[in-house]
């Protein structure tokens, strides 16, 4: 056992002493990490910059103090905490009742095998490549009637049919591919519908749902535009919505916007995080059957 | 068919099964606990609340302006609060069309001025006409001359004739912000009294090494160059010109003064880099950075950074005006006006007569916020009292050549390709010209209805 590890690290090290190559390919990946991150440090490193030693300085600039004046101006700007239960809520409301709408569609395309289920399957994708701006009108007028303007319900309806849409496109292709021996297996056994799809169908699929609903939510997080315009009225606002109003037309709080970015995005970390192993045993989930 | 054997091997399955039942049930739960405390209910156009939407930085003079303005409001109408809302530029630029459409809307918006923008507004009937209200406060002996050319759109929604439809607070203009330290340092004891002496004192600055100019022309926000530009062609320019330009009122022929001259000699400035280089990728922002950090001894802006360039910079500073010029960059500020659908219409005119009382437009005037109605001589800084009074004198002598992306839709995302495109040397004064008079033909055509 010792022996092998032995001779695998001298093999290694002699791999490495032999090709000067390995170097290189390690500086360009270490550069390339360091390219990728560039933008989220750069957030960071101005965020606790005070104003006057960014404009002195200029964004690349060690910070000559710590300061978090920057996120006092963001916290006495915006209602943050409001921002956040109102993007939090619609966010987790939306992933869950998304991927559940679109496993149940799903089924009824993927399974039961529904005259035409490629067209529909086909409008449903369609429906989610529609430009938001031509969906609009029909959506704010539908909110005014429903007394849904200036809540989160009205985003979280809409999020929901369209998640949903995309859910039963990707969940239904899966499902094509699970074995039709299965399901007859199940039904011999005397389950029916409804516990092929609870006990059989769903937790094959549940690795690809629970990819569905990290991206459900990270999606949801990062909408503007229906919100902006469904969610006029500030005590509903959505977080980049409330990021949106620190922008002037011709001035702008840089530190504050960064400090305000920076906050805005530790949710979806910490979400991303949590969720990081699932989200990978999801996309490796087909590789071993 | 029905055998219960096939239960037992499923346990696994089941316990996974049943922790998706719980997170949909423990989601539907929150739904319910939500729509429970979710209704709040909206107060617009209850007659006890009266809604004010805006974008201005509560850290602004006008925020604070305004954030007193409630004070005085709450105090003369009592039983009454003031919902002051706080929105963004864009998203009222953007928005404005569908959600002022609705029923349920603010009962005073801010809106942005301009026939894209206010014109539309006015033109579709989403805000009312505030002429007799004008008369009967006497908003226009407040708000005069071209401060108030863009608060009036005729029924093609387009500035500068028509029914009053909105009423600014304020105005803006445009200035060379300048280093006294890099201006000393290279001999400029004076400052220039005309186009041909400034680009004289840039020759020298250039020499020692100094970017004359701290510019920008990136399309998403690097609006310097375009205002390079306009500052150049306003300098040469007859209020007449700029009027028929600006209210599509007559022909104007680019290829004539002072279009060509303003526009031939920008393009001069840039060869011999007066406005620095790579200008192509830079915004506003960094444009103001540059000139904060040292770099570059001038900035072109308008009053939107003093406050900042007063706080920040690590030099000595001053500002002028392009020197010579018959006219200067500049307009009236963002526009009260009242939904078609607003509820409390009484109290909207009363509010905009509060933000428009000496009281406020005094501190807003004492911030540094060019206020249209107030008085000058209360403010005891001497740093704004003297950038302000420069500002009286301009709105006294009209001298006022607005912005330039205002007269067409579209004009904006055009003017500011080309400004970039002559910045990086695909583009000359002449063929910017050549495609400027095709464009604002055909958008004048379809704005007058032609």
């Amino acid at each position: 056992m010792s022996r092998t590890t032995g001779s695998r690290r001298a093999t290694a090290r002699r791999a490495l002493r032999g090709s000067p190559w390995r170097w290189v390919v390690l500086a360009a990946v270490g550069v390339g990490a360091l390219l990728t991150a560039a933008p989220f440090l750069l957030l960071v490193l101005n965020a606790f910059k005070s104003s006057s030693d960014y404009s002195q300085n200029g964004p690349l600039a060690w910070p000559t103090s710590f300061s978090l004046e920057a996120f006092e101006g963001y916290l006495a700007r915006v209602d943050f905490p409001l921002a956040l239960w109102n993007s939090v809520t619609i966010s987790v409301v939306v992933a869950f009742l998304g991927v559940t709408l679109g496993l149940l569609a799903a089924y009824a395309l993927g399974i039961g095998r529904v005259r035409g289920n490629t067209a529909v399957v086909a409008v449903l994708l369609l429906a989610t490549m529609l430009p938001h701006e031509a969906l609009i009108y029909p959506l704010f007028y539908g909110a005014q009637a429903l007394g849904l303007l200036n809540s989160v319900w009205s985003v979280v309806i809409v999020f929901v049919v369209l998640q949903g849409a995309f859910a039963t496109y990707l969940l239904s292709s899966v499902m094509s591919t699970v074995p039709r021996s299965l399901l007859e297996a199940a039904a011999l056994d005397g389950a029916n519908r409804r516990q092929v799809l609870w006990r059989v169908v769903a937790p094959i699929l549940l690795p690809t749902m629970s990819v569905l609903v990290v991206f459900f939510f990270i999606w949801t997080w990062n909408e503007f535009y229906i919100p902006l315009v469904l969610l006029a009225d500030p005590a509903s606002q959505t977080v980049p919505i409330a990021l949106s109003t620190l922008r002037g037309q011709h001035s702008i709080d840089i530190t504050v916007v960064n400090a305000g970015s920076l906050l805005s995005l530790i949710p979806t970390v910490i979400f991303f995080v949590l969720f990081q192993r699932t989200l990978s045993r999801g996309v490796t989930a087909g590789a071993i059957k | 068919m029905h055998s219960p054997r096939l239960l037992r091997p499923r346990r696994s399955r089941r316990r996974t099964a049943s922790a998706l039942t719980g997170a949909i049930g423990l989601t539907l739960g929150l739904t319910v606990a939500l729509t429970a405390c979710g209704q709040t209910g909206s107060s617009a156009g209850s007659g006890d609340t009266l809604t004010v939407l805006q974008y201005e930085n509560p850290r602004s003079a006008q925020g604070q302006g305004w954030a007193r303005a409630v004070e005085i409001f709450e105090e003369e109408h009592p039983g009454v609060t003031v919902d002051l809302q706080t929105t963004s530029f864009d998203a009222m630029r953007q928005n404005a069309k569908i959600t002022l459409s609705g029923a349920d809307v603010p009962d005073v918006v801010e809106f942005n001025k301009g026939n894209a923008d206010g014109g539309q507004l006015a033109a579709q009937g989403l805000l009312d006409p505030l002429t007799e209200q004008v008369e009967q406060f006497g908003w226009d002996e407040k708000v005069t001359g071209s401060m108030a050319s863009f608060a009036r759109y005729d029924e093609n929604g387009n500035a500068g004739s028509g029914e009053w439809y909105g009423v600014p607070n304020i105005g803006e203009y445009v200035m060379l912000y300048y280093n006294k330290e890099i201006f000393r340092g290279v001999g400029i004891d004076e400052l220039p009294t005309s186009v041909t002496e400034l680009e004289a004192d840039m020759d020298a600055i250039l020499e020692a090494g100094y970017t004359p100019i701290s510019s920008s022309a990136s399309t998403s926000q690097g609006f310097n160059q375009m205002w390079v530009w306009y500052s150049l062609v306003s300098a040469e320019a007859s209020r007449q010109q700029i009027d028929d330009f600006m209210f599509l009122s007559g022909d104007v022929d680019f290829d004539a003064e002072p279009w060509r001259s303003g526009t031939e000699r920008f393009q001069e400035w840039i060869e011999k880099g007066y406005v620095g280089e790579d200008l192509a990728g830079l915004n506003f922002e960094q444009a103001t950075v540059n000139f904060l950090q040292g770099d570059a001894a001038m900035l072109i802006w308008n009053n939107g950074e003093f406050d900042r360039i007063a706080n920040d910079s690590g030099f000595e500073w001053g500002y002028f005006t392009m020197p010579g010029a018959n006219l200067t960059m500049g307009s009236s500020g963002h526009l009260w006006g009242v939904p078609a659908n607003a509820r409390n219409k009484e109290l909207a005119y009363d509010w905009i007569e509060t933000t428009l009382s000496p009281e406020v437009q005094n501190l807003i005037g004492s911030k540094g916020g060019l206020p249209l109605a107030g008085d000058t001589d209360t403010i005891d800084d001497p740093l704004i009292r003297d950038f302000t009074a420069r500002f009286d004198e301009l709105v006294a002598g009209d001298e006022f050549s607005f912005y330039p992306d205002y007269p067409v839709p579209g004009f904006l995302d055009f003017i500011q390709e080309n400004m970039q495109a002559m910045s990086n040397g695909n583009q000359d004064a002449d063929g910017y010209l050549t495609d400027l008079q095709a464009f604002y033909d055909e958008g004048k055509a379809f704005q007058t209805g032609q």
